[in-house]
């Protein structure tokens, strides 16, 4: 199907997509590891459940390819049947299908994070999700969908992927969130949605993790920001153990009830994912019927992401201007030998300075190679909230930071030189983001009238590639006084291009470069340019009198600066929250000359360590910034303990371990990190390890606490097994069970205890411990 | 010979933007009010776990059937079908229950769900029958037009239905019960 026709099917009506696979398969008997093997191995099984789904009234019935990936494929060792579990699939659906129903290839994560979260190179994502997307629709596939994505730059390599596979196929896009709108690496539904709505996919989706009730306020979130049309597959409810069985709590009525909300919501697609059957999805089609999707309400505003922060241009943008290595010899150095540290930390600064963007500009180019470029973006993600200006000059440079970069960044600069702009369109429509032109081509304009005359060029080269002219600053260029050059020729260019309707962006110091009390000279300016209408303003938020000055400019205008909402926590908190270990090391060295280790570890560390867990708790940091800080503090943890001789500084050792048959490990490897760095000693068996296995190993290793990951549904009853186990042969030993499958019920059911998430892991094995021993 | 049909749940269903305007509620309106939302639903789950839908249902030649009870808009039918829907007086019992837990606003939604989901059933038998017996005219219920409301007697006796109660009014107990007539031409129209 072609991306219009399947486009103006969905202005016409709300569209039905099936419910879920792999659990409905294991409800219907199925006992294998993989439900994709199923489609060479017992086809028939397969087709029946398509049909149905089918014949509950599906329009769309997905491929079961959900995790048909080589990488995932590896983990069972059947990678060599890529191509025929995915072609084999795309056959399935196509026979189970009647009349007009389409079939959608379904793709999903490789099951690990990108760098700089995870170890996977953004490259290799691409690759295999290119090497499917190829696969799928050269066996026909009338679409795609990627769904339950919880990265969103993982994501964005299976999007690019699909593309270049092919740009006709209809393309969905589906993030997968918590109940607070973020996924678990800390990208809310908005910064989701923002991106989106510049990568060249057709519906834009939620699926997953959520029961119908909880997903409602994530939906009606993205409803707002999202431009794309919408698709939402809840799963029914959390999986309860009936008997020996899993089931789902959410009733097919219940279901088509919270369906419809989605509908009035403006969802134009509508399915089901995990726990969901063939009756949900009847109950749904039958009770919402045919109808046209609703119109929605969209905001219209611009923002910059990064993975983490969103920021609204408006009512001005300020852009901190600090990271540039151009005339820093030292700085340009560092950066050659790939050390970033100075980077992160202007980065730091400037968000507490109050800008909503960092400028990052490499200096010399030439002396760099393409390694630089992905290894500063990958830092600045890592260590650093604020989205990115990115001031490339070299354009597979700029494409190289583009296409690593998570979120919607600022592209600074194209020159109104055709050639230029357009190579510069074509990232920005490629990978997202906003855009600067310079009013310039080869050599700047002398008067405004000229500047704006190549604005007025640019404005139609870009008018004809598409691309939406709020997404584009213009930039009047500003020029070092005392060469002659007359800075009202720039404040007359941004009045002229504001009565145009453009949005402005200068280089505010440019301005007074060479010049002695600089700070007073770009103040008045930036005032100046800010009465004729100025946008936004690459500048040194560490002076406080251009920072005055624009709050008080803003203030005459009756507008404000979003307040900058940031966290104010004693030093050593902040040290670790922004990963700086040699400040950190250099304050216990200083505490140590009036404590003991012991004390500093327990009192000091450990406390501060707290102290990030509740901000995390409370949603002010998200698992990235817990993460970093857990690996930040481990070796200070490591360094204590070697000072103190013996294990005393433990607080007790936990042993984890990935359920059989179940190969998820970043759950439990995080839970791992935050243990450590709360004090614990932990022992890793690895995934899919059987009963036996861990039952050996807690008497080997003696641990105060066994911790259990299961991530499928259908894996989950192995750790009632294991619990099972453990108390039959008399183990005496604390059971914690989590993953995305597991909930308190499950968990009551099972004999064990439940952690939501890692941090919960922390705090419950302190109290099972603490009230052990106490 | 009368029947007894037992709706499948989404005959019953009603459709929520419907049950929301008997609550004077414009559903696109409060669509965003997630919390609102879940709670009105909560009350739609209630509503359909304590319902006993059930339609009894005839059929008889029009000449059997009293003149009084045939409204004047069914003027040339031969045959007319008569039927009461019924949710039950177990939802009666929940209405009045909250009501008297001073649950005033649940009670109300609830009792708004009742009649539009009772309204659903009707639409949907009415699709069925005239699936069956093809041309007929709009359906039709006493206390409307030319027919008095205390004709429900007549019909509740008609369909020999024990667990309805008809008060000298016309009112039926439960409360969340209706008759409804359609008549047949038995000819291409």
């Amino acid at each position: 199907m072609r991306r219009d026709e399947f486009l103006k099917l969905l202005e016409k009506r709300v569209l039905f997509l099936d419910g879920a696979y792999g659990t409905e398969l294991f409800k219907r008997g199925f006992r294998g590891k993989l439900v994709e093997a199923l489609n060479i191995e017992n086809p028939e099984m397969v087709r029946e459940l398509q049909r149905d789904y089918t014949d509950a009234g599906a329009d769309i019935l997905l491929t079961n390819t959900f995790s048909a990936n080589r990488v995932k494929l590896a983990q069972y060792g059947i990678e060599q049947l890529i191509e025929r579990i995915n072609a084999k699939a795309v056959e399935i659906a196509k026979s189970a299908c009647k009349g007009d129903r389409l079939v959608f290839g379904d793709m999903s994560s490789t099951g690990t994070f990108v760098k700089p979260l995870g170890e996977v190179d953004f490259e290799r994502a691409y690759e295999t999700f290119r090497e499917q997307a190829q696969i799928l629709v050269d066996s026909g596939v009338d679409g795609i969908i990627i769904e339950t994505m919880s990265d969103l730059k993982e994501l964005k390599a299976a999007v690019l992927a699909v593309r270049d596979v092919s740009k006709e196929i209809p393309l969905i896009v589906s993030m997968t969130f918590e109940e607070d709108g973020k996924s678990v690496t800390g990208t809310s539904v908005e910064i989701f949605a923002t991106l989106m709505n510049d990568l060249d996919v057709d519906v834009v989706g939620i699926n997953c993790t959520l029961e119908p009730k909880q997903m409602l306020s994530v939906f009606s979130r993205l409803a707002k920001y999202s431009r794309k049309p919408l698709c939402v597959e809840p799963n029914a409810g959390k999986p309860m153990l009936a008997g020996n069985k899993l089931v789902y709590r959410t009733s097919p009525e219940e279901f088509a009830i919270y369906m419809r909300d989605f509908v009035e919501l403006g969802a134009n697609i509508v399915g089901g994912c995990c726990g969901t059957g063939p009756e949900h999805i009847k109950l749904m089609r039958n009770y919402i019927g045919k109808r046209t999707p609703v119109q929605r309400a969209v905001r219209r505003e611009q923002f910059l992401a990064s993975r983490t922060v969103l920021k609204p241009i408006e009512p001005f943008l300020i852009i901190g201007e600090r990271i540039n290595a151009t005339g820093k010899k030292k700085l340009q150095e560092e950066i050659r030998q790939m050390n970033f540290s100075q980077l992160v930390r202007l980065a730091q600064e400037q968000e507490q300075e109050g800008c909503a963007a960092i400028d990052v500009n490499l200096g010399l180019e030439k002396v760099l190679s393409e390694e630089h470029f992905r290894g500063v973006i990958n830092e600045l993600d890592r260590y650093a909230s604020l989205p990115l200006s990115i001031d490339v000059q070299t354009l597979n440079f700029l494409e190289v930071c583009f296409r690593e970069y998570v979120g919607r960044a600022l592209l600074n600069s194209a020159t109104c030189d055709e050639k230029h702009l357009l190579a510069r369109i074509e990232l920005i429509k490629r990978y997202g983001g906003m855009l600067i032109v310079l009013c310039m081509e080869k050599d700047i304009p002398e008067h405004s009238e000229d500047r704006v005359r190549l604005a007025k060029k640019a404005v139609e080269i870009l008018k004809a590639e598409g691309v939406d002219l709020e997404r584009v600053f213009f930039d009047p260029l500003v020029l070092p006084i005392g060469v002659k050059k007359d800075h009202r020729v720039t404040v007359e260019t941004v009045r002229k291009l504001k009565e145009l309707g453009l949005k402005t962006s200068i280089g505010l110091s440019n301005l007074s470069f060479g010049l002695p009390e600089r700070e007073n000279v770009n103040a008045a300016f930036l005032s100046l340019c800010m009465d004729a209408g100025l946008s936004a303003a690459i500048l040194n938020s560490k002076e406080q009198t251009t920072m005055n000055v624009l709050r008080g400019a803003l203030a005459l205008k009756g507008e404000q600066l979003v307040k900058v909402d940031q966290l104010e926590e004693e030093p050593l908190v902040n040290y670790i929250l922004k990963g700086q270990r040699e400040q950190i090391m250099n304050l216990i060295q200083e505490t140590l000359k009036v404590h003991e280790p012991l004390h500093v570890s327990q009192n000091v560390l450990a406390k501060a360590m707290e102290r990030v867990g509740q901000l995390y708790a409370t949603g002010k940091i998200y698992l990235p910034h817990l993460l970093l800080a857990a690996e930040t503090v481990q070796p200070v943890f490591d360094y204590l303990n070697s000072l103190i001789g013996s294990d005393k500084n433990t607080l007790g050792k936990v042993l984890l371990a990935t359920v059989q048959d179940d190969i998820h490990d970043i759950g439990k490897k995080i839970v791992a990190t935050v243990l450590r760095s709360g004090g614990f000693e932990v022992v890793d068996l690895g995934k899919n390890v059987p009963a036996e296995r861990v039952l050996e190993a807690v008497k080997e290793l003696k641990p105060d606490i066994v911790g259990l990951s299961a991530m499928m549904t259908t894996t989950v009853g192995y750790v009632k097994e294991t619990a099972d186990l453990l108390r039959k042969n008399g183990v005496e030993v604390f059971v914690i069970a989590g993953g995305a499958s597991m909930n308190q019920q499950l968990a009551q059911q099972f004999g064990v205890y439940y952690a939501k998430d890692a941090l919960e892991a922390l705090n419950l094995c302190k109290r099972l411990l603490g009230g052990e021993k106490s | 010979m009368v029947e007894l049909y037992v709706p499948k749940i989404e005959e019953y269903m009603p459709d929520k933007a419907i049950f929301l305007a008997r609550l004077r509620t414009r559903y696109k309106s409060i669509v965003d009010e997630t919390e609102m939302l879940v709670r009105f639903n909560e009350i739609f789950l209630q509503g359909l776990k304590v319902s006993k839908p059930v339609v009894h249902h005839c059929v008889r030649p029009v000449e059997e059937l009293p003149t009084a009870l045939i409204p004047h808009s069914f003027n040339g039918v031969k045959r007319v079908s008569l039927f009461l829907s019924t949710l039950g007086k177990d939802i009666d019992e929940l209405i009045n229950s909250l009501l008297e837990e001073g649950k005033t606003h649940d009670a109300t939604v609830l009792d708004a769900w009742a009649s539009e989901a009772l309204e659903a059933l009707n639409e949907s038998f009415d699709r069925r029958l005239r699936e069956r017996f093809n041309g007929g005219t709009m359906r039709f219920s006493p206390g409307y037009g030319n027919v008095d409301v205390r004709w429900n007697k007549y019909i509740v006796e008609l369909l020999n239905v024990e667990d309805v109660r008809v008060l000298s009014s016309g009112i039926m107990v439960p409360r969340k019960t209706t008759t409804c007539m359609i008549g047949w031409y038995d000819e291409k129209r």
